[in-house]
């Protein structure tokens, strides 16, 4: 399966570096997938969070395959990747 | 602390007088109030002029979708959208997914980088945030919801911001020390309510705390108008009592003679007395002659209807349709339970300021005790005489009372302060015919008459009897 995300984070805040470690943690386990994410940093790019109605970070964004979905926190409870991702 | 705080006007109607000048600069004010009390439309308001002021500035809601927030804001006739492509204000909604999944902890982060870049483009320096406790409650934790609150004050204060923060209360809401940690966090602290009273919905608005400012400590009745936020506050003029002005007439030549010319021009006259002593008959003639001269009679009637009163006056010969006609009396008949004190004073305001009118009729006042709560009256009262005052129109009242002696009381409140003559009516028994009499209880500032005066009602209106040269001397 060939997963498409985008992980918002603000800067080095410290919910935004554990949500980075969690997600690529939680990927390597799954090494059968492939994995696109691009990580969007708020701090930097501001308009981001504004084009795409983001208010919380960390944000992790699932755009395929379908139907996606959201979740918001640093991914600290690993039920809720398995969950939205059906993979685990 | 500095002796002189900067403050930043909010430009909305009264609150300003209110807080002695705006919300504190650079400061965090609170507005705190239950649900529909009208926080939004506070926090709009402010923005919008502050925008027409040439000081942009960004709204920032948890509650509603900016579509929502234009829609609203056009009610009251504010083009936000031409301000907003002018870059003179930005309205945000910040909406969750309802169908996200939370896992682990979050933060304020992105929130922070959409002001800093939209404050930094924008050159803005008025921020509202609208219902963060919608963004709170997603934490779930006190302790977390607090070092999110710390984060943004720090923000705040770092970027130089006059924010205004609103939030809910709720009646049940078992969170003191929350309350107290935002109040503890706020320069300045807003408090709206909203009550019912005898089935009449007031509102109230109540500045609680200001650091290191003086403020209007009282409740303030307030309307949201189709112009926005309306406050009510009593300014000084009710006080201090400056010089009252030329004479105007009466209407009826007797009287004028005892009150040394008639009423004087931005006083308040009372007329009082039981029911069927000839108190509408002489506020008529009155308005009959101002009108004739050329004078704006606004009337306010809270026991008759125009067509009621017009026919009722034509059996003393006093003929209102030519004022009418005219476009010189501006009658306004109104049920006193209708509406509260905020709306019944904001439509005579509305009526003033549209209709301009040198000269004031209310009758009866003793009708306002029906406006609501026990205070209501009083309170009603004295903001409109102390607003007709302001602007130097001059005011009678009527006043129906059951017995002589609570001539200058409703619901048992003197409002002799606020009134400078009094003239009394009655009907009294002598030799088995009832007589009308006047007498003049008070004028201040003006020689008068101490003594009874008979007087008689006909088709020729009303006049004073008995009137020798001695009493004609007197001045």
């Amino acid at each position: 399966m060939n997963y498409v995300m985008r992980l918002f984070i603000s800067d080095n805040a410290v919910n935004s570096r554990i949500a980075r470690e969690n997600l690529s943690n939680f990927l390597a386990e799954f090494p059968q997938h492939s994995f696109q994410i691009e990580i969007v940093d708020l701090y930097l790019q501001p308009e981001m969070a504004l084009q795409n109605g983001i208010f919380i970070t960390p944000t992790l964004q699932i755009l395929a395959p379908q139907p996606g979905g959201i979740i918001y926190g640093n991914l600290s409870d690993r039920n809720a990747l398995e969950r939205i991702l059906q993979i685990g | 602390m500095p002796n002189h705080i900067l403050k930043t006007p909010t430009g909305i109607r009264g609150l300003d007088e209110v807080l002695n000048g705006g919300v504190p600069s650079g400061g965090l004010t609170l507005l705190s109030g239950g649900p529909g009390t009208g926080k939004t439309l506070f926090g709009l308001e402010f923005i919008v002029r502050g925008a027409l002021n040439g000081r942009p500035g960004i709204l920032l809601t948890f509650e509603e979708r900016e579509q929502a927030l234009h829609r609203y804001a056009s009610m009251f006739g504010w083009d936000t959208v031409t301000l907003e492509q002018q870059g003179l204000l930005a309205l945000i909604g910040a909406r969750f997914d309802p169908d996200a999944i939370l896992s682990g902890d979050f933060d304020l982060g992105s929130i922070l980088a959409i002001l800093r870049h939209k404050t930094a483009a924008m050159q803005s320096k008025q921020l509202v945030i609208d219902a963060p406790d919608v963004f709170l409650r997603l934490l779930d934790n006190r302790s977390k919801e607090r070092t999110e609150l710390y984060r943004l004050q720090n923000w705040l204060r770092d970027n130089n911001q006059t924010a205004v923060m609103t939030v809910k209360v709720h009646e049940d809401d078992l969170s003191n020390s929350y309350r107290e940690f935002l109040d503890y966090m706020a320069d300045c602290v807003i408090q709206l309510d909203e009550r019912v009273n005898e089935q009449v919905t007031t509102r109230r608005i109540r500045v609680v705390k200001y650091r290191g400012s003086v403020h209007g400590r009282n409740e303030y009745p307030f309307a949201l108008t189709n112009q926005g936020v309306w406050i009510i506050p009593v300014t000084a003029t009710s006080l201090t009592h400056t010089g009252l002005g030329e004479p105007v007439s009466s209407g009826v030549a007797g009287l004028d003679v005892l009150l040394g010319g008639g009423y004087r021009r931005g006083s308040c006259t009372l007329i009082a007395g039981t029911s069927g002593t000839g108190k509408t008959t002489f506020a008529a003639t009155f308005t009959r002659n101002a009108t004739a001269n050329g004078e704006r009679v606004f009337y306010l009637n809270f026991e008759e209807s125009i067509d009621a009163m017009l026919s009722c006056m034509l059996s003393p010969g006093i003929d209102l349709r030519p004022a009418l006609n005219s476009g010189n009396l501006n009658f306004v008949s109104v049920m006193p339970e209708s509406q509260g004190i905020e709306e019944h004073l904001i439509q005579a305001f509305k009526i003033i300021e549209q209709f301009q009118p040198s000269l004031i009729v209310v009758d009866a006042i003793s009708a306002c005790r029906r406006m609501g709560s026990e205070h209501a009256a009083f309170d009603y009262l004295l903001r409109l005489v102390d607003h007709c005052k302001g602007m130097g129109i001059t005011t009678v009242l009527t006043n129906l009372t059951s017995n002589t002696r609570e001539t200058l009381e409703i619901t048992g409140m003197d409002l002799s302060s606020m009134i400078d003559t009094v003239i009394i009516l009655r009907n009294a028994e002598h030799g088995g015919q009832y007589i009308r009499e006047l007498a003049i209880l008070k004028s201040r500032g003006q020689s008068h008459s101490n003594k009874v005066h008979k007087f008689s009602l006909s088709a020729q209106g009303i006049e004073v009897l008995g009137l020798n040269a001695g009493s004609r001397n007197e001045k």
